[in-house]
């Protein structure tokens, strides 16, 4: 008897279920414990309703107990109206017969249980999932025209996260209060790379050493503080409309991205400038340009994100041919 | 001197290999030297008619015909004209015993395996996949080639029709 005041509930779905089954507990006991001179649980009117369960072992001293943050004053209440004499309290034991508690589950099970069965059903959302699932596939069967843009469009969706990686608000992590940058020329553009994000400069004082079968962006290997440095030829990247057959790679410095064994080639170094996030217009999209993180008006440059261009180096998803790339972009 | 190599060699965690090099326009390569027999100063090679195009032709070594490769060819690198440095390393690969056609033949370097880097690999061609590594010595960019590599399988077989 009086079994819920003995339990102890991490959440009000538990108390409430506690509640049910020592209410229920003391339907199914009362007629056998009626007798008995033990507490039988009443109801205040407050709002809610909550159990009182008495304990009056001797039948002298009840003891309330109430289940709700706002019980104490009920409890006070309660506790008040027991702190009479015990005829106060037969009457209670009385009303507290079968009827009241029967109304109460009815009640309860109207509030709290019906949610519970509609959100626990998850099984929508996946049904959701799966005519996306088709419908690409669909296109991607029937629609030769449509696929490329939705290729291209599923793609971008897909690098989002990855070539964001490092972004926080719009802006890369190193750009979220004022930052340095190093401005370097390559081919008579001005580009510009963070200094947080700056593993070396280097005089290209040989001529890097090529490897067959690469593509032509790829300068060759250089040896730059004991590594070998895989040397990219911006000019190729940035530009690659303007690139012509007639294209030398005559860099004379290499930029070498932190933490990376990639460089970039460039003509000439210019100076270190600082830089407000507000000076920057930073990209929204990721385009075809995933290493560009913005351009600087005032200083008419294009500020590379360093860090996606590694990543974008190191992934299987380079290209080879840039100038087809932007031929076909252009298409 | 190899059973020297091997003694070092043996519990070693590090082993030290042995690469033959040789030069291809400007650039050094190097080859396992295990799979090097022999170093033949250039000689007339004959040419076969219906021959693949990475086929030079085939040359009389000792009384063995040994089909000649036309390496700058098959790395993707223009054609040279032959020099008194050019050579004709004579390999075993694939159990089967070739030519290749290069510049000039070096030296013999020993290499750690730890000295060997990984390249950067960003081309989708087929030559791409010959090279082993990288390894700087005395200064210098040694390219490793992976020979067993330098021909697929059916590539293999067409030679060994020849």
């Amino acid at each position: 008897m009086a079994k819920s005041g003995a339990n102890d509930f991490s959440s009000p779905q538990e108390a409430i279920e506690g509640y049910l089954e020592a209410l229920l507990q003391d339907v199914a006991d009362y007629d056998d414990d009626f007798d008995q001179p033990v507490a039988k649980p009443i109801y205040t009117e407050i709002g809610e309703k909550h159990s009182v369960s008495l304990e009056g072992g001797q039948g002298i001293t009840p003891k309330a107990e109430l289940k709700s943050k706002s019980a104490d004053e009920r409890f006070d209440r309660v506790e008040f109206a027991y702190q009479e004499t015990p005829v106060v309290v037969m009457p209670e034991l009385r009303f507290a017969e079968p009827e009241p508690e029967v109304e109460i589950p009815t009640e309860i099970e109207l509030e709290t249980v019906e949610p519970e069965i509609v959100f626990a059903e998850p099984e929508p959302v996946v049904e959701y999932a799966e005519p996306e699932i088709e419908q690409v596939e669909t296109i991607a069967t029937f629609e030769t025209s449509a696929v490329t843009e939705k290729i291209d469009t599923d793609i971008n969706v897909e690098l989002a996260p990855e070539q964001n990686e490092g972004w926080t608000d719009g802006r890369p992590d190193w750009a979220q209060g004022r930052f340095e940058c190093l401005l370097f020329i390559v081919k008579g553009l001005k580009l510009a790379v963070p200094l947080a994000e700056l593993g070396g400069i280097h005089k290209l004082e040989k001529v890097p050493t090529p490897l067959f079968g690469q593509p032509g962006w790829f300068l060759g290997i250089i040896r730059a503080n004991a590594r070998n440095v895989g040397l990219v030829d911006t000019a190729q990247w940035v530009m690659p409309e303007r690139i012509r057959e007639d294209h030398e790679p005559n860099f004379r410095f290499a930029i070498r991205i932190h933490n990376s064994d990639w460089g970039l080639a460039c003509n000439e170094v210019a100076e270190a400038i600082s830089l407000h996030p507000d000076e920057v217009k930073w990209r929204t999209s990721l385009g075809r340009r995933p290493w560009l993180a913005g351009t600087v008006v005032d200083h008419m440059c294009a500020l590379i994100d360093v860090a996606a261009f590694a990543r974008l180096l190191d992934s299987d998803k380079v290209p080879v041919n840039l100038q087809e790339l932007t031929a076909a972009s252009d298409d | 001197m190899a059973n020297v190599v091997q003694a070092k060699n043996a519990g070693s965690s590090d082993p030290i290999l042995q690469y033959v090099t040789f030069r291809l326009v400007d650039e050094t390569y190097g080859i396992n030297v295990m799979q090097v027999q022999e170093v033949l100063r250039y000689s007339e090679i004959a040419p076969v008619p219906g021959a693949p195009s990475y086929v030079l032709g085939i040359i009389n070594l000792r009384g063995n015909v040994v089909t000649v490769i036309d390496t700058r060819q098959r790395f993707g690198l223009m054609n040279a004209e032959t020099t008194d440095s050019t050579r004709i390393v004579i390999i075993e690969v694939e159990k089967q015993v070739v030519g290749i056609l290069v510049d000039s033949v070096s030296e013999v370097v020993y290499l750690r395996q730890s000295e060997i880097e990984t390249t950067p690999n960003v081309g989708n061609e087929e030559s791409a996949k010959f090279i082993q590594g990288v390894c700087n010595k005395n200064d210098q960019l040694l390219i490793l080639v992976e020979l067993n590599k330098m021909m697929s399988d059916e590539e293999w077989a067409e030679v060994s029709a020849l």
